[in-house]
């Protein structure tokens, strides 16, 4: 019975080296995947229409907030801040600034017809 | 005799137990790559990524709301000629009757509360009820069904190898609207 013995040992060995591999392959699966546009088709889509051009020009941070809220997934987060080029200084300021994804910016002229350039950096991502 | 048995024994053995690692194998890798392309099967439909919902809370009064505080276009149609726009920031209460149809519209989300069939064929878009095509999404009222045409175009109807590209270590729809 000594092969019957060997076989049922390396079986046992088999078994265990299928389990290890099996927990390592499955630990490698993330657990939840975030598919988002990137940042300039994002602020591209924004400014087909005038809603944030309005936030921006009026000084409103809420609707800004509002109005990017209503293009993002709720779970993902997102930067954005606009900054007067003239003075340097930022003017709103919502989202998380901790995220590391790149960040896009883009200048805008001016409002109603008037010449006042704002500069709107803007970054979405997850987990910010 | 014994000697033949026992190699018989231990044949049988090692052979099932080997099949059976292999195919644990291949099930573990099919398992793992299945699971990570699943993004690229689960996208075959649209999907906005604001989810909008149209309660009707009595006394003509419905409200709309959203997950977070979002900026969006309503539209209430009573008929074919009479129908009302309007924009809020949700949670926002809105006028109109249960035979009323209300269109809420996010930048990347619809919501839809269904109203009395109407006749012919409606487009509806943020603004108002349009002539010709707007610019998506916007939704296409027939009877009592309606039809949403998103900003987006599935990757079933795209064309071209390139449907998706990693970018920022995400997978990207490579074709927007």
């Amino acid at each position: 019975m000594n092969f019957t013995l060997d076989s049922c040992i390396a079986t046992l060995i088999l078994a265990i080296t299928l389990v290890y591999f099996t927990f390592s392959c499955l630990s490698a699966i993330p657990r939840c995947q975030h598919h988002y546009d990137d940042s300039y088709t994002i602020i591209g889509r924004l400014l087909r229409y005038y809603d944030l051009q309005y936030a921006v020009y009026t000084n409103n941070s809420k609707l800004v907030e509002a109005i990017i809220n209503s293009i993002t997934f709720y779970e993902h987060s997102y930067y954005l801040a606009v900054i007067d080029p003239a003075t340097n200084s930022t003017l709103i300021e919502v989202g998380s600034s901790e995220l590391k994804s790149y960040c896009i910016s883009v200048t805008l002229p001016g409002w109603n017809g008037t010449i006042s350039p704002k500069t709107i950096m803007f970054r979405i991502g997850v987990r910010g | 005799m014994e000697y033949s048995f026992d190699m018989l024994t231990s044949f049988i053995i090692f052979s099932i137990a080997f099949s059976l690692l292999m195919l644990g194998v291949v099930a573990t890798i099919y398992t793992v790559l299945r699971t990570q392309t699943m993004a690229l099967l689960m996208v075959s439909e649209p999907y906005f990524p604001v989810k909008l919902e149209v309660i009707y809370l009595g006394n003509n009064t419905y409200e709309v709301r959203a997950k977070k505080p979002t900026y969006v276009y309503v539209v209430v149609i009573k008929s074919r000629d009479e129908y009302w726009t309007t924009y809020a920031v949700t949670p926002a209460k809105v006028k109109g009757s249960l035979s009323d149809w209300v269109i809420v519209f996010a930048y990347s989300g619809i919501g839809v509360k269904v109203g009395n069939p109407i006749t012919g064929r409606l487009t509806v878009s943020r603004y108002c009820i349009a002539c010709l095509k707007p610019i998506p999404p916007y939704v296409v009222i027939q009877g009592s069904s309606y039809t949403i045409v998103p900003n987006f175009e599935v990757a079933e109807v795209l064309k071209g190898p390139a449907t998706y590209f990693i970018k920022n270590g995400t997978v990207v729809t490579a074709l927007r609207g």
